[in-house]
């Protein structure tokens, strides 16, 4: 797992985006801020997290959006929130990219942003 | 440990064009070539994954009626399998048909000339033998007790896209006799085939509603070697589908249950059954599946599909799955079809045939498939229930074992079945083919046996039986001394 989070993080870093790790009850997370540029909430920035279970990132995809402040993209499911040390509230939902990843010519962060962040903001 | 080798087809056609091009002629010539094997290790048995062919650049060999290498071409083929962590295999042709001995001069060139260099690979020397008819035998060449010793192989495998060819070892793992008891059997597809299908280590994985049937089907056929993986134990909601189990059995092993029947039921002379209380991503069931030939994946999680589906490509174990996929609208039988596919090299795998995901894979990794707030936000079509009856059941197993039949018994002109489909509301049966997206994962990972392993395989012990679930194995004679002592004798306390 701590390499999975850690190539995700790398990759994230390599497209520009400043990253922090922590713990969470969904796994490690890699945590970003991120500029919405789909729906409702587009042009505000909020704090992105991603997680996921030992199985063998890009091959596997990460399965958790850790998202703070909290959003609700009405989808319902496993949903929980929670709050970290520094008082800010996050919510983690189960948002894995069932449809499309195994089909990505490359299994990458950029594809993960481009494909399906993008599509889960649109959706807020 | 029992030893053993597999490729596919086309590693095989590629040395079988190479070694036999001068008797396919009419000339009495033999020939030889190097190829490089990787080590796919089960719980009893490794086998030898012959992966790629290293045939001779000119001058590299010479034919002169038999045929002998140029040290350069030794030393290149080495140098190849120390890069890639593989082992060296030297390939020979000899005339005659069928499993080849070995001549004097054969020996002293495998153990005198060639299986100490190779000890360079840190692996044994794998020598392989093709008949004039094309037909291989092999043997590994290691040191046991500072002697370098010949470890004759049980049988060699050839995976193809169409069919399974297998190459036995007579002498070591003899056919089963003709008896009374096969007598249809037999004459249904012939001795030489029940020869080979008997003589092979089929596992089922999973002994639900259809993997018991499958059970059944596979000891009934006379098949001699049966390994049976499954975590779970017999609960009351599956006595309308489970093909072994009464109200007593609830609360027991699926394998001990299913071990017990088909052992009665086996019309093979001499069972041997090998029983995995675990799930299939549990290192023991894991191990013990990569000693099959063939595996039946009888599981529903998508965990247990991405394991077996690694197996069938990275240590060339055909794999047949299935499943029943039932919808009901407003309390009615709206929809069901079932479909059986076989999974391995040349083949479209599961994940591109669409029955599982990789994002499946890790939702179940994270129990999230077991939480039902997260199944509810699964789109109707992603999200098939558990509605199931035994004849729906039964009709797939059988599609499943006739699948298996079709490809071990396949003549060169039949054609391929790669996935079968039945609609029942239509009552119509259809024959599907695909391939692998261009960038599977699996194309990648064909014959790589032990140098990769799932990240999410876990290391356990397989858990003890309990005296409760050893009971109905107790011999006739411990039957009767229990019941003898437990008649009231009357003596009173």
């Amino acid at each position: 797992m701590q390499d999975d989070i850690e190539r995700m993080r790398h990759e994230l870093e390599c497209l520009g985006y400043p990253t922090v790790t922590r713990d969470s009850a969904q796994g490690k997370v890699v945590e970003f801020n991120y500029l919405v540029e789909t729906g409702r909430n587009s042009g505000k920035q909020f704090s992105i997290g991603i997680s996921m279970q030992e199985a063998g990132y890009p091959e596997y995809p990460p399965h958790w959006i850790h998202v703070s402040p909290p959003v609700n993209d009405g989808l319902g499911g496993s949903v929980q929130p929670y709050e970290t040390g520094d008082g800010r509230a996050w919510v983690a939902m189960s948002r894995p990219p069932s449809d499309l990843w195994d089909t990505l010519p490359t299994k990458s962060m950029q594809s993960y942003l481009d494909h399906h962040l993008r599509r889960f903001w649109s959706r807020v | 440990m029992i030893h053993e080798v597999a490729m596919t087809a086309g590693v095989s056609e590629q040395a079988s064009a190479h070694l036999l091009q001068h008797y396919r002629k009419g000339a009495c010539q033999e020939d030889l070539c190097f190829a490089l094997w990787r080590w796919s290790t089960g719980r009893s048995r490794r086998t030898g994954l012959v992966y790629d062919v290293l045939l001779p650049e000119d001058g590299e060999r010479l034919l002169h009626g038999n045929a002998s290498f140029q040290p350069g071409y030794m030393s290149r083929a080495i140098r190849r399998a120390i890069d890639e962590q593989a082992g060296l295999a030297f390939m020979h042709s000899h005339p005659g048909e069928g499993w080849q001995g070995m001549s004097s001069d054969d020996i002293a060139a495998e153990r005198d000339v060639l299986a100490y260099p190779a000890g360079a690979t840190n692996r044994p020397l794998l020598g392989m033998t093709m008949g004039s008819d094309g037909y291989w035998s092999a043997r590994f060449w290691g040191k046991r007790s500072g002697e370098m010793a010949r470890n004759q192989c049980r049988k060699i495998r050839v995976i193809g896209p169409d069919n399974c060819k297998v190459y036995f070892d007579d002498q070591i793992e003899p056919p089963p006799e003709r008896r009374e008891v096969l007598r249809r059997t037999f004459d249904t597809w012939g001795s030489v085939a029940q020869g080979n299908i008997a003589r092979l280590r089929v596992g089922i994985v999973g002994l639900g509603s259809v993997g018991c049937i499958v059970a059944e089907a596979i000891a009934r056929i006379g098949i001699s070697k049966i390994t049976l993986i499954d975590p779970d134990c017999v609960e009351p909601h599956n006595l309308d589908r489970l093909l072994y189990a009464s109200e007593a059995d609830i609360g027991k092993r699926k394998v001990d249950l299913a071990e017990r029947k088909i052992r009665a039921h086996a019309t093979s002379d001499g069972i041997e059954i090998v029983a995995v209380p675990l799930s299939i991503h549990d290192r023991p069931a894991y191990q013990a599946a990569v000693d099959c030939d063939v595996l039946f994946s009888c599981v529903d999680r998508p965990v247990g599909r991405d394991m077996l589906n690694f197996i069938a490509y990275a240590h060339l174990i055909p794999v047949v799955d299935g499943g029943v996929a039932v919808q009901t609208q407003r309390d009615y039988l709206h929809s069901a079809h079932w479909r059986a596919h076989i999974v391995g090299p040349g083949r479209q795998c599961m994940r591109c045939n669409g029955q599982y995901n990789t994002s499946m894979v890790v939702t179940e990794l994270d129990g999230s498939l077991d939480d039902p707030s997260y199944i509810s936000t699964l789109p109707e079509e992603a999200y098939i229930g558990n509605q199931n009856v035994f004849p729906f059941s039964l009709s797939l197993a059988a599609m499943e074992v006739n699948m298996m039949l079709h490809y071990l018994l396949a003549l060169d002109w039949w054609p391929k079945l790669q996935q079968q489909d039945y609609q029942f509301t239509l009552g119509t049966i259809r024959n599907l083919q695909g391939e692998c997206r261009a960038n599977c994962e699996f194309r990648q990972r064909v014959a790589l046996g032990d140098l990769a392993t799932p990240r999410y395989v876990r290391d356990s012990k397989v858990p003890e039986r309990s005296p409760l679930e050893l009971e109905p194995r107790a011999g006739w004679w411990e039957s009767l001394l229990s019941k003898l002592f437990s008649r009231p004798t009357g003596l009173k306390g």
